[in-house]
């Protein structure tokens, strides 16, 4: 099992990747890219609560593999990789370690979201 | 128009045709008896065309009745062969909805016949004169002939439309024949029975824009439909399109509402509903209804392709376009942001879409150029977009790019199979994105100069298809008198001959000498002499029945072959020839009418080849002439009465 704690909540540079987009003519990318991000992920964290809770393995697959990837596009990678362990569980239906997972999610999100809200200032 | 002319224009590969899912129609339905089942499998293998059927099925004039859902459902409704004919026209659509002709406008024409699609099938539905939806494909494909010329001469069609823009009160279809030797509505004609559609439907596309539209109309059905597609062509141009005489326009269409006997309040009625069925399948198709057309950028554009040689022009428009027009597809609205930013910045314009249903119907509607799309997403993903866009005929090109995870790396060559062109895996370096992208785009302009080049072949071909056709025209026709000559006198006799002899038909001709020409030519010189030739040559064609053939077989004398006339019928078209012949004073200083000696001869006579008669022909000529001239000879007896046998 990975652990998210080791890792720095966002990946710099990762994030440096993504600010390098807007240099030019876009310079509110990263910051539109973020909301965009925020908007979305905190539909899905939720989800992914109400997917276990209803038994959907399947929607809780989608849902974490959703996660994984646009975690992955604003540098939050300790996140991602909790989310890609998460996927791969449903995918298995192995159940067992997932309430833990998901609580452990909701609270790293809620750190990115932070780090995040701090970027935009 | 022939056969073989048809044949000769197939070649050039210009003509507009069904493609995919058409020609596969098309080749299924190639004998009388076809299956259903064979039919609405073809048409299910395109989504786009599949919702097309379904959507006139429910519009045919059914109103109360239980909504149709399927294909199959729709064969039921409308008749097997319906949903043939309208899916053929359908593929045309999509297949033909730009091309090369500059100064044509390719929108506007399918605008319009969308309008007279609609209008049609309305009319048909409210005289009830013949099924609605075989009135609407035939109404869609009543102008094909235009498009047609349009694709195999786009440089001299422009041309020809900008002639008639300066002059607009000259006729379309005579400027047609003048430069191609054929009109729109012959080519059109043609056209609709090599795809083997009803009779009724090659008369109807053939005729409605002539002046006497009606005759010759082969029965009921053809005569019907030609009432219907030239009163709904009418109607579009007068309620719809704002073209034509708007002054006359409201008195003509009294007059045509009249012709048809349809109420005022009922054409309403109809019109309004109309209108709204055209903008509905204008959007199906994207085909802008609500724009009017923009005459003056259009006159701007041929203006333009007339003062530009036509390759140059392809290249140059080539040249100046940088960026490809790119559907961008992912779930993760971060993801698809962060795509859509590359390749806006690399100079593409980008569509985005969410997930794979709403992609498809974008791409069938929008036609991009590729599409990068995320391959694990909700209600459609990427694979089953791929496999979706190659069924169907108007996506099969689009270049497809799939975005990968690493998960799913191993599994690329399942997704090459679906018909996706190359693969990048995320989370994706832009860098190298792009460079699949450019490496795409590269693909992509290559496949589009092969088809320009192609397009520019074809065009030569038919070119030279054209002159070919109007050097042999030119190796049939006397000079002088502009009749057919020896040459073809001699091919059409045998022709004639061999299909009278085959079928136990009667066949005659008539062998025409012009009495003591040669003093004509010695006391008045040969000008005279050639104009005594030319007005000769004027009475015969106005003195002989249609379907016989006048031609000049040298010096003063001439041939008519009379088809399927035995000989007192032939000895009758003669004395009435004779007769005219005298009557006829020719004026410009000649003042004076000259007289003829003729011979018929029959295959009844017992002549059995063109030779034996065309020899009794000769004979009884020379008979004429001993007896006086200025008579005809039907027999073998020496004339004895003066003028006439």
């Amino acid at each position: 099992m990975a652990h998210p704690d080791s890792d720095p909540v966002l990946h710099a540079a990762a994030l440096d990747a993504l600010r390098s987009l807007g240099d030019d003519n876009d310079p509110s990318l990263l910051l539109e890219v973020i909301e965009l991000y925020l908007a979305d992920a905190q539909v899905h964290v939720r989800n992914l609560r109400a997917a276990h809770a209803a038994g959907d393995v399947r929607l809780l697959e989608r849902t974490a593999h959703t996660l994984k990837s646009s975690s992955a596009n604003v540098g939050a990678l300790g996140f991602s990789k909790l989310c890609l362990e998460l996927e791969q569980r449903a995918r298995q239906e192995q159940l067992d370690a997932a309430p833990s997972l998901i609580a452990a999610a909701e609270s790293q999100f809620a750190t990115v979201e932070r780090a995040l809200r701090a970027i935009k200032g | 128009m022939r056969e073989k002319q048809l044949d000769e224009l197939k070649l050039t590969g210009a003509l507009p045709s069904p493609t995919g899912v058409g020609l596969a129609i098309l080749e299924l339905t190639r004998g009388e008896d076809y299956a259903m089942g064979d039919v609405t499998r073809a048409i299910q293998s395109d989504p786009a065309l599949t919702g097309r059927i379904i959507k006139i099925a429910n519009s045919a004039g059914f109103a109360g009745s239980q909504g149709v859902t399927s294909v199959a459902q729709a064969a039921m409704r409308l008749g097997v062969r319906s949903v043939r004919n309208v899916a053929l026209g359908f593929t045309l659509v999509s297949g033909n909805r730009g091309g090369s002709c500059p100064g044509f406008d390719y929108e506007g024409y399918w605008a319009r016949s969308l309008a007279v699609a609609v209008l049609s099938q309305r009319l048909a539905e409210a005289l009830r004169l013949c099924a609605p939806a075989d009135a609407f494909t035939c109404g869609l494909l009543s102008g094909i002939g235009t498009l047609a010329l349009a694709s195999i001469h786009p440089d001299r069609y422009a041309q020809l439309l900008e002639r008639k823009r300066a002059v607009p009160s000259a006729e379309l279809l005579h400027l047609e024949r003048e430069i191609f030797d054929l009109d729109h509505c012959e080519l059109a004609g043609a056209m609709l029975a090599d795809w083997r559609l009803p009779e009724s439907f090659c008369f109807a596309v053939t005729a409605f824009e002539r002046r006497d539209p009606y005759a010759g109309a082969p029965d009921e059905s053809a005569r019907r439909m030609t009432v219907i597609v030239r009163a709904a062509s009418l109607m579009a141009s007068w309620c719809f399109l704002g073209e034509g005489d708007s002054e006359q326009g409201p008195e003509r269409l009294e007059e045509l509402l009249r012709e048809l006997r349809l109420e005022r309040d009922a054409f309403e009625r109809l019109r309004v509903e109309a209108l709204g069925e055209w903008r509905e399948w204008g959007r199906a198709l994207q085909i802008p209804t609500d724009s009017a057309q923009k005459p003056a950028e259009i006159q701007a554009e041929a203006q333009r392709a007339i003062e530009v040689p036509s390759d140059t022009q392809v290249r140059r428009v080539a040249a100046e376009r940088k960026g490809l027009r790119i559907l961008a597809v992912d779930d993760d609205p971060v993801s698809l942001r962060i795509l859509e930013h590359h390749l806006t910045k690399d100079g593409h314009t980008v569509q985005r879409a969410m997930n794979g249903r709403q992609a498809l119907i974008m791409a069938l509607e929008s036609s991009p150029q590729m599409i990068v799309t995320d391959w694990n997403m909700p209600e459609m993903d990427g694979l089953e977009l791929a496999k979706s866009l190659r069924r169907s005929n108007e996506s099969r090109g689009t270049y497809i790019l799939l975005l990968t995870g690493r998960e799913e790396e191993d599994r690329v060559v399942e997704a090459f199979d679906a018909g996706v062109d190359e693969y990048v895996v995320k989370p994706f370096n832009p860098k190298i994105l792009l460079a699949r992208v450019r490496a795409g785009q590269r693909m992509i302009e290559l496949r589009e100069q092969v088809e320009s080049d192609r397009q520019l072949r074809d065009r030569q071909v038919a070119e030279m298809a054209v002159l070919n056709r109007k050097l042999e025209a030119a190796a049939m026709t006397d000079v002088l008198t502009k009749l057919p000559n020896r040459r073809y006198a001699m091919r059409r006799l045998e022709d004639e001959l061999n299909g009278a002899l085959a079928a136990g038909a009667p066949l005659s001709v008539i062998m025409i000498d012009i009495d003591h020409f040669k003093q004509v030519n010695d006391r008045f010189g040969h000008d005279m002499g050639d104009l005594v030739l030319r007005e000769t040559a004027t009475v015969l064609r106005n003195t002989t029945r249609k379907g016989d053939y006048v031609c000049r077989l040298g010096g003063e004398e001439f041939l008519v072959i009379c088809t399927k006339a035995s000989l007192p019928q032939c000895a009758m078209t003669a004395e009435r020839i004779r007769a005219a012949v005298e009557e006829h004073i020719i004026g410009f200083g000649f003042d004076r009418a000259v007289t003829v000696s003729l011979g018929a001869a029959a295959l009844e006579c017992g002549a059995r080849t063109v030779d034996e008669l065309l020899k009794l022909a000769d004979r009884r000529v020379y008979a004429a002439k001993a007896a006086g001239r200025n008579r005809v000879c039907s027999n073998d007896a020496p004339p004895s009465q003066a003028r006439s046998a």
